[in-house]
């Protein structure tokens, strides 16, 4: 037993060090340095799981470790750190800094952590509800900014329309398993209760569906992201993804792999549906975080592509690279001030190319990674889906995917334009990015655009390490 | 000894180098850094040159190392006469364009390691044995095309920038497809090896068009051209001249090479609806040179034209078609190179590039009037000079394969001759009249250096083509086998 234990370490120094820096946010005022120190944290943990090993189930059947889960755990943590270090900075400028964002934000991270270890309905869905309760937070925690607390009502309502359903398919699944547990269920869909168990599971993966904005469960998605703070913003695209992504990956192939027959056309009408709404509504879009999210309801229609032809590595893969390029943009927009005001609308990054070279360059970089411009990393991650899917007879799908593809390139390739070959307009010439945290920020957002160009050049251990994840999970 | 250093990848690291190396001087000596990788590249070149054997194996100077293994792609390269030859091409045309933009004066910087990017990418698709790297490099070219037309075009920069990147890209992705079916057919992203794969006759027939849609743009073939003269005009000078003399030239070859070589059933069944959209193109795209009043559109469609008689050529199936189609590649790369620098020294002088408003330059530049005699005279195929030797080819290929065919063509060439000449005519030729036209100066050095090897190189290949045409003649040879 204690072995076994020994396996959730990490998590458990997450969920006591949350504790811990939630008792000093109440009474130590320096709030940068509580955020700093959640992110410490983050990279802590991910470091700490990356360099275990070892296997198995725990906690009575609660919890699975392996190394799927392994590697999704580290790039969640990874992600949230990197998102961490982007707020500093950002709300010293117009709102006072919050150490409760980072606290926040670990207890999102512990939420997502156990989703994606749960091997139970109930472990499954307690830390769903964990990671939902400290987002909605996060979004609303500007209680002076308008936006910010119609987002925050609205990421609540709507988020708790989407548990209610999915409760509603996890006890079906229950009902018709006879147990909560991923094995039973397994086991069950492999015999008779087919029909009540793909009830449930549809249940199941609208919730999901909804956590991972797949149209047409997107619609919260454009008015959280813009409504939230930039940072906030940047959190959400990469960790809740990544953690609803893959366990909607997980649950589909693993245990309700027996039901393949009911989620394969429901599964490709999402993808289709939000990969061409995504890219056609993501055209549309004059505010920098609206048109971030339209590409995160694309991205994830492109992830269900691999999904569907039962590829792990190519879904663990494109994760990856689409959380770095997206960090990096969303990096950039909390790093930029015009006339001390938060960045929105795309025209205002005119002439970002002149004055901040650097910043402007790393944002590009990312861009041209979504956009899947080979030699960047993004186009690593296309050919490996797309390719999984080829190889999986989706062809058709593979082919509007690609075409889809081509008209999100038009939208990410419309923010390069306003970076670069715009002059800078007169009354937002000021672009404003100092002091130390402004430059950890710089530094991650360079970091993940040299990332974002190199990962295609030598692909090799990623390559090899999500391989090796994927291996599990199958 | 040769043998033992990776000289095709010294010569692709060599512009990459460069690109980076060049941010870290100041604008006054970018130029002189990008200059030296130029040239340094060139050099490599030169060795590999030096060092090719026509008479030896199919790909020389082969490099292979795993690159991601599980779908079985490498670090693929090498390079045989077809592609010898694109690479000379590169490194030559590169710094000339190069010098044509010194004459930017906003970031000059970026502008000269934009174009050792560019280059570096190009050298990529002509020297990769691996397909998945073939469309690496292939898109690669977009990102610093689509910055130099955007950052340093004219008015609608934009715009052309925009519809140049998604345009091309659009036809990418449905190669894209085709190479995923490749690769997982074959096992491998071994280009070598696809090259004598049989292919099931039904799917070859949709990998070709996926192919098609990409070099079709790429090249570009009539009707997807609209892309290309917006892309020229509003594209800075030294963009122009690679974007017409290199980027075009990738769609030929990627016909020859993987069309053509590793799908050869496929292009038969196609060939004479491609004879077909050669033909339009040419008489079309030479009608429409006749009506412009632009002298960089007018030189753009005549690429159209001329690349008419390059895919004519290719799809005739004769051995002549084929050199011909190489030896019009070859000869358009520096002929139009040639002539988009000369509108380009024009309109440095003048800032516009309205044939109207200019006559008798002659008379005033009597040295520029001279040298682009001999470009004009190429673009229209005189013989003695390059383009003679391509056309004419192109031209016998056609007739192998069809009279009629032949025929249309050759109108093609007698439109060609109409419009440079009446080009030049309506520039050159006349009194000075226009105020603008009498405050020109004759060349200077920058500029003579730029169009004096040109002008030897046109003349060279027109007088003794088979310089050229050994290089590549064995390697067509292998092309026409497997084309029965």
């Amino acid at each position: 037993m204690m072995e076994s234990v020994s396996l959730i370490r990490p998590e458990l120094f997450l969920a006591l060090a949350a504790l811990a820096f939630l008792l000093m946010s109440a009474w130590f005022q320096k709030a940068e340095g509580i955020i700093y120190g959640c992110a410490g944290v983050m990279v802590i943990a991910a470091l700490w799981i990356a360099c275990a090993d070892g296997a198995g189930v725990l906690l009575n059947g609660m919890i699975a470790v392996d190394d799927f889960r392994r590697f999704v755990k580290v790039i969640i943590l990874l992600s949230g750190a990197a998102a961490l270090l982007f707020a500093p900075s950002f709300f010293k400028q117009d709102d006072p800094v919050d150490g409760a964002y980072g606290v926040l934000a670990l207890f999102a991270s512990l939420g997502m952590l156990g989703m994606v270890s749960a091997t139970h309905l109930l472990s499954f869905y307690v830390s769903f509800e964990l990671q939902n309760l400290a987002l909605y937070i996060l979004v609303a925690m500007r209680r002076d900014n308008r936006a910010s607390s119609e987002a925050g009502v609205k990421y609540f309502v709507l988020g708790a329309l989407a548990s209610g359903v999915m409760v509603f398919g996890l006890s079906w699944l229950y009902g018709f398993a006879g147990s909560g547990s991923y094995a039973m269920i397994a086991s069950a869909a492999d015999h008779a209760q087919g029909l009540g168990l793909g009830v449930g599971m549809i249940f199941v993966l609208a919730g999901l569906a909804f956590k991972v904005s797949l149209v047409p469960f997107h619609m919260w998605t454009p008015d959280v992201y813009d409504g939230a703070a930039a940072p906030v913003t940047g959190f959400l695209t990469a960790a809740p993804k990544i953690a609803a992504m893959a366990v909607l990956g997980f649950l589909l192939l693993v245990p309700f792999g027996g039901l393949w027959v009911f989620w394969q056309g429901p599964l490709a009408a999402l993808a289709l549906l939000s990969m061409f709404w995504g890219a056609l509504a993501g055209l549309l879009q004059t505010h920098i975080k609206r048109l971030m999210a339209y590409s995160a309801i694309l991205n994830m229609g492109t992830l269900l592509l691999a999904v569907l032809a039962r590829d792990g590595q190519s879904l663990l893969l494109y994760l990856c690279v689409y959380v770095m390029a997206a960090l990096g943009v969303m990096g950039g927009v909390s790093l930029i001030r015009i006339k001390g005001q938060e960045l929105e609308r795309i025209e205002d990054c005119a002439g970002l190319g002149r004055v901040h070279p650097v910043l402007a360059g790393a944002m590009a970089l990312c861009l041209f990674s979504l956009a899947a411009v080979p030699p960047m990393a993004g186009f690593l991650g296309k050919f490996m889906v797309f390719f999984a899917a080829v190889k999986a007879d989706f062809t058709g799908l593979a082919a509007l995917g690609l075409l889809a593809s081509v008209l999100a390139a038009a939208f990410y390739l419309r923010v390069v334009k306003v970076i670069y070959f715009e002059a800078p307009k007169q009354e937002a010439a000021s672009f404003e990015a100092q002091g130390l945290p402004a430059r950890a920020a710089a530094a991650a957002v360079v970091l993940l655009a040299l990332a974002s160009s190199f990962l295609m050049i030598y692909p090799g251990p990623l390559l090899t390490w999500t391989a090796s994840a994927a291996e599990s999970l199958l | 000894m040769l043998e033992a250093i990776p000289l095709l990848s010294l010569l692709n690291a060599a512009p990459f180098l460069g690109f980076f190396a060049v941010f870290l001087f100041d604008d006054r000596h970018a130029k002189r850094v990008a200059l030296f990788f130029a040239g340094l590249t060139a050099a490599l070149a030169l060795m590999v040159l030096a060092g090719f054997d026509p008479a030896g194996a199919p790909f020389q100077f082969v490099e292979k190392v795993p690159w991601i293994t599980a779908l079985g792609l490498s670090y693929h390269k090498g390079i045989d006469g077809i592609s010898l030859w694109f690479v000379m091409l590169t490194v030559f045309l590169t710094p000339v364009a190069m010098m044509a933009g010194f004459a930017v004066k906003e970031r000059t910087r970026l502008f000269m390691g934009l174009f050792l990017l560019l280059e570096a990418m190009i050298l990529g698709v002509f020297t990769t044995l691996d397909l998945f790297l073939f469309y690496v490099f292939f898109e690669g070219v977009l990102i610093p095309m689509f910055f130099i037309i955007g950052l340093w075009g004219g008015e609608q920069r934009f715009y052309a920038a925009m519809k140049f990147f998604l345009y091309t890209f659009l036809g990418s992705v449905l190669m894209l497809l085709a190479v995923f079916v490749m690769i997982l057919k074959t096992g491998s992203g071994d280009m070598t090896a696809m090259m004598g794969f049989a292919f099931p006759k039904e799917l070859a027939l949709f990998l070709w068009m996926g192919f098609f849609a990409s070099f079709a743009i790429k090249t570009p073939m009539w009707p997807f051209h609209t892309w290309l003269p917006l892309a020229h005009v509003q594209a800075p000078t030294a963009g122009s001249v690679i974007l017409a003399a290199l980027l075009l030239k990738m769609g030929g070859y990627g016909f020859i090479r993987i069309s053509l070589q590793m799908l050869p059933q496929a292009s038969q069944v196609f060939a004479p609806l491609m004879i077909i959209l050669s033909l339009v193109a040419i008489i079309y795209a030479s009608l429409v040179a006749l009506a412009q009043v632009d002298m960089k559109k007018l030189v753009a469609y005549s690429s159209v034209a001329h690349m008419g008689f390059m895919t004519l050529g290719i799809f005739s199936g004769t051995r002549e078609g084929l050199e011909g189609a190489m030896m019009v590649m070859i000869s358009h790369a520096l002929v139009s190179a040639a002539l988009f620098l000369g509108v380009g020294v024009l309109y440095e002088r003048t800032h516009t590039r309205q044939i109207e408003a200019y006559g008798g330059v002659a008379q005033v530049m009597p040295h520029f009037a001279a040298l682009m005699m001999v470009f004009f005279l190429a673009a229209l195929g005189l013989p003695g000079t390059s383009g003679f030797v391509g056309e004419f080819l192109s031209l016998q290929g056609a007739w192998l394969y069809d009279g009629f065919v032949a025929f249309i063509a050759a109108l093609g060439v007698i439109l060609s001759a109409s419009y440079m000449l009446w080009l030049y005519k309506r520039v050159f030729f006349g009194a000075v009249e226009k105020p603008l036209v009498r405050g020109l100066t004759d060349l200077g050095a920058r500029e003579y250096v730029m169009l004096v090897p040109l002008m030897l190189f046109v003349l060279g290949m027109g007088l003794y083509p088979s310089f050229v045409r050994d290089v590549f003649a064995p390697s067509l040879m292998r092309v026409m086998e497997v084309w029965g």
